[in-house]
């Protein structure tokens, strides 16, 4: 099991947008489970007021798939770690296909991510997995691709600041 | 019978970005099915998800995008923050960067028991992603 120091070792997200807490197993190449426990000081509750209804705390979707996400690349980049963009590669979504939402995450529940790798290569990889809370699946994900790139492959405002 | 309707992050349309970052202005160009509707985003360049995504490289997060074709969809339909049930297909073409106005382009139509949306969002360099998403029509109707 890792915490979020060993994470942050392997992944370059950060705070506000480090969404995973903790892996829990991993079997490097194939498989890895994470965990991300949702709060209610999560920012993207700050404007809710206190005659908010109690669904507008669902965990908002794209949240909950960029945590997903962050999942995957943890398994992608578990024997490669990358938690600088600029001296390693640029971590870029590139397509996410048939994912189905069957159920919300709320303020208190600890979700469980499940990521599967289907094939990676030394720049790209494809990946497919759930995300469950206690034991039921609230989001089933067909496929997601993820591509690594150098930094100066992207927009010239995007490089390395040189100063 | 076209009707063109705007909001803004204050409201609580865009809330990932940590407040009013984002302005949507939606403009509906048709109340038929389907609905065509534009919008567009400025991304604050001060925003805080862009110390974490990434230091040195800074670069909006690929589904924030969904959020903001979801916050399309609602301000047009009256809906706060309609949740997709099913995601077809996301192509992420180009990065969106801090200081970007992008365009979100999108058509809903109604098929069943579901709203499709179709979207594709723009910045000047061109297209950065295109979406095919699902919410329920129980959820989303006009």
């Amino acid at each position: 099991m890792i915490g979020v120091r060993g994470i942050r070792r392997i992944l370059p997200h950060r705070h506000p947008i480090l969404l995973v807490d903790v892996v829990t197993d991993v079997e490097p190449g194939s498989r890895l489970t994470a965990h991300k426990a949702v709060t209610a000081n999560e920012p993207c509750y700050r404007h809710l007021g206190d005659d908010a209804e109690e669904s507008s705390y669902a965990y908002p979707v794209g949240l909950l798939l960029e945590s997903w996400a962050q999942s995957s690349l943890l398994l992608v980049c578990w024997q490669r770690p990358n938690p600088d963009v600029l001296a390693g590669k640029v971590e870029l979504a590139s397509g996410i296909r048939k994912v189905d939402v069957l159920a919300a995450a709320y303020p208190g529940d600890l979700v469980e991510h499940r990521v599967e790798t289907v094939r990676v290569t030394d720049d790209a990889a494809i990946v497919t997995g759930a995300s469950l809370v206690n034991g039921r699946t609230i989001m089933s994900v067909g496929q997601f691709s993820v591509a690594l790139r150098d930094v100066d492959e992207l927009s010239p405002v995007l490089r390395k600041e040189e100063n | 019978m076209d009707s063109r309707r705007r909001t803004a992050a204050s409201d609580g349309a865009v809330p990932l970005l940590h407040g009013a970052d984002l302005t949507v202005v939606v403009d509906v160009v048709s109340g038929r099915t389907p609905m065509a509707i534009t919008s567009r985003v400025w991304v604050d360049p001060d925003a805080p998800v862009f110390s974490g995504h990434y230091p040195g490289c800074a670069l909006l997060p690929g589904l924030y995008l969904l959020e903001c074709v979801s916050s399309t969809v609602g301000v047009a339909t009256g809906v706060r923050r309609p949740r997709p049930h099913r995601i077809e297909r996301i192509r992420f073409l180009s990065p969106v960067r801090p200081d970007d106005e992008f365009a979100v382009e999108a058509e809903l139509a109604r098929e069943g028991d579901a709203v499709t949306c179709t979207a594709t969002v723009s910045t000047n360099a061109g297209t950065a992603a295109s979406f095919r998403v699902r919410y329920r029509a129980s959820e989303v109707s006009w």
